[in-house]
């Protein structure tokens, strides 16, 4: 074998040294006071910015939150017991950012934007600073076409609009990721030709787990693989095993990546899985930097932590691009509280609420969706003429069903017409009930309810439904698929629409056993 | 660091007595004065600082230690001070007064690193470079760091000039480890 000479080495080592600069480096440092839980107190700095990152030792980062007189407050994202008092600390004058890109989609990564999936770097991507002021009014517009979730019972009942804030709120174990996987699963259709050749604009997910257990987040990673929904989707996960301010950022990251689909004329979704852990890490910083303690120790401005991250999902008007960013913040509460201070503020500042109740979901209704308290405000004018006029009648439905349900114990004792609202209502609440990652597209569910809420079902066992449902949608596919057509391509439910479903409704109901 | 309140408060108006009765040059001096004997010695300092003394005792040694070599004023201070429970934190005071006074000035410390001492010539080069650097007046001092192979460091408070051999090394190392 050749030997390797040694100004060959040298050669190859002169051209890698020859875009060396040898420049007088100038930055500026700060001295570490104390270290401890994950805070650092820094002497010196004096220029530095809020959120800017800094630079320990050992390659460790840290944010800055507090300026004080004379010193700063860090918090760091890596091991604090590297660190020690008298350490130097370096600035880098780079506000705390997330790359973002196209080259993004499909990984999985923390909330520094680092890939976590054993996938390789990531290149092509452009530095954003996480904390963005959110839009004003004037590059806005309402919101006007519908995200579509492919669970039935919201995209009838609580319809979301591209650009809306919805909370998914109810306790543990109701659901509530479900939910949301649901709804990214559900716009693999946005991305097909077939939806481009209607005029439906493909949605980017990003998914954000805060404080989740890493074998959770492998599930849903796991899940979006199998059902084909990570081509378009980011996941940004920050789990409870990571640093407190790594769960504080995450939201915001993945707001910035939202932003990245928004303001290149996209529609991103973005899920925010869940706040109330995000607000419990912001606590924990807020605590050992102390600033003073409010309502349930979480310090006074946790409002407009999230009012800030929330403001960010916008519609925007058509001449900057017309794209919009979806929020679906999800917070858990303990024993149904919804009167704690997390899930009110949060209420409060978005677009509609989802309820899920432990209850329903213990009787088999899934999703445990409770219908009476969970609202959209604006979603309704983004929904499709055609569902908005076969759920009209359904909350009214749901609604008197509710009312006599406590009678229905009482069977035929009751009279002839509160035994028919009994009925259907049965009917409708098994019509809504759906299995997991099992969306279903926005005209099969126009069929379905029409049949339910236009007493097509009187006829059909409870515990017929669900096959009935199958095997009617299944019909039309096979025998008159120009009803789904129709209404996909119209949006609304022409007369000539109207009829047909009737006749076909009235020979399938004839057909079935 | 916590006294920062504390101190920059009997600084301001230490600061605040000499504006008004126009001393404040001399008070500058005495001040340095004071500050260089509590840095010298630590006898002072912990008499000072110790709760055990009684105040009495502590404004007789000051009255003792330094009257014919500071103005009435500033022993008056000193005293004042010592009234007001906070002669432990007085070279803290003084050191805040002194800043202060930098920056009123406009002069800045700078700590120049290399690994040898340099001569005047050399001196008036580097101080007359980190002047223009920087736009202030320099009080310069020199200190010897063999660890730093070649080249200078020089601190400006925050601001750090690193020209060492062993900075380019590290550089150059990490080129090599990142192609």
């Amino acid at each position: 074998m050749a030997q390797v000479r040694p100004d060959e080495i040298s050669a190859i080592l002169r051209k890698q040294l020859s875009g060396f600069d040898s420049e007088i480096d100038i930055y500026e440092v700060g001295t570490v006071l104390q270290v401890g839980d994950g805070i650092a107190r820094v002497y010196g700095l004096s220029q530095v910015m809020v959120s800017e990152l800094v630079e320990f030792p050992h390659q460790i980062i840290g944010m800055v939150l507090n300026l004080e007189e004379d010193s700063v407050g860090c918090v760091l994202f890596g091991d604090s017991s590297k660190i020690q008092e008298g350490d130097k600390v370096k600035r880098t004058h780079r506000l705390a950012s997330f790359p973002v890109g196209d080259k993004m989609i499909g990984r999985v990564v923390d909330p520094l934007g680092q890939p976590i999936d054993g996938k390789g770097n990531i290149d092509g991507t452009e530095y954003k600073p996480i904390e963005r002021k959110a839009l004003g009014v004037i590059a806005r517009q309402p919101v006007k076409e519908p995200l579509q979730t492919g669970i039935t019972a919201v995209d009838a009942m609580i319809p979301i609009g591209r650009g809306q804030r919805e909370l998914i709120i109810g306790d543990r174990q109701t659901g509530k990721t479900t939910v949301a996987i649901d709804a990214i699963i559900n716009q693999k259709y946005t991305h097909s030709e077939e939806a481009k050749a209607v005029g439906i604009n493909p949605v980017f997910c990003v998914y954000v787990a805060i404080g989740q257990k890493n074998s959770t987040i492998a599930q849903v990673v796991a899940k979006l693989h199998e059902h084909g929904a990570m081509e378009y989707t980011t996941i940004i996960s920050a789990p409870a095993s990571s640093p407190a301010p790594m769960q504080y950022i995450a939201p915001y990251s993945g707001a910035t990546m939202g932003e990245f689909f928004r303001d290149s004329s996209r529609h991103a979704l973005v899920i925010y899985d869940d706040l109330s852990k995000q607000a419990v890490a912001y606590r924990e910083l807020s605590l050992l930097l102390k600033r003073p303690p409010g309502r349930e120790a979480y310090p006074g401005d946790v409002f407009y932590l999230h009012s800030r991250l929330l403001e960010r999902a916008s519609k925007i008007n058509d001449d900057l691009g017309g794209g919009s960013l979806t929020a679906l913040p999800i917070i858990e509460t303990q024993q149904g509280d919804v009167s704690a201070y997390i899930p009110t503020n949060v209420i409060s500042i978005t677009d509609g609420q989802i309820y899920l109740e432990p209850n329903l979901f213990n009787s088999g209704v899934r999703p445990a969706i409770n219908v009476g308290i969970s609202v959209s405000r604006v979603g309704g004018n983004a929904q499709i003429k055609a569902m908005k006029k076969v759920a009209g009648t359904l909350k009214l439905d749901l609604a008197q069903f509710r009312e006599l349900e406590a009678f229905a114990k009482f069977g035929s004792d009751l009279d002839k017409s509160t035994q028919r609202t009994l009925a259907k209502g049965e009917r409708l609440v098994e019509l809504l009930k759906q299995g997991q990652n099992a969306p279903v597209p926005v005209e099969k569910q126009v069929i379905s309810i029409y049949a339910g809420t236009k007493g097509f079902l009187e006829s059909i066992k409870v515990s017929d439904i669900k096959r009935f449902e199958k095997e009617l949608l299944e019909y039309i596919e096979i025998n008159n698929s120009d009803i789904y057509e129709a209404i996909k391509k119209e949006k609304a439910l022409s007369d000539t629409t109207t009829e047909k479903i009737n006749q076909v409704l009235t020979k399938f109901v004839e057909k079935f056993k | 660091m916590s006294n920062y309140s504390v101190t920059s408060r009997y600084s301001l108006a230490l600061q605040e007595m000499a504006e008004e009765k126009n001393i404040y040059a001399s008070v500058v001096e005495n001040v340095e004065l004071v500050f260089a004997s509590l840095q010298d010695s630590r006898e002072l300092r912990n008499y000072l600082s110790t709760p055990i003394i009684s105040e009495q005792k502590k404004t007789e040694l000051l009255e003792a230690v330094f009257t014919n070599y500071i103005s009435e004023d500033v022993l008056n201070f000193l005293k004042f001070v010592v009234k007001k429970g906070r002669i432990n934190l007085l070279k803290d005071i003084l050191s805040h007064f002194l800043k202060k006074r930098d920056e009123k000035e406009n002069i800045t410390d700078v700590v120049l690193k290399s690994t040898y001492m340099l001569d005047e010539t050399q001196s008036e080069v580097v101080i007359n470079q980190l002047k223009k650097f920087s736009g202030k007046k320099i009080r310069f001092s020199n200190r010897v760091d063999e660890s730093i192979i070649g080249g200078y460091i020089a601190e400006i408070n925050d601001v750090i000039v690193d020209a060492s051999v062993k900075r380019q090394l590290e550089k150059i190392k990490s080129t090599l480890i990142n192609e």
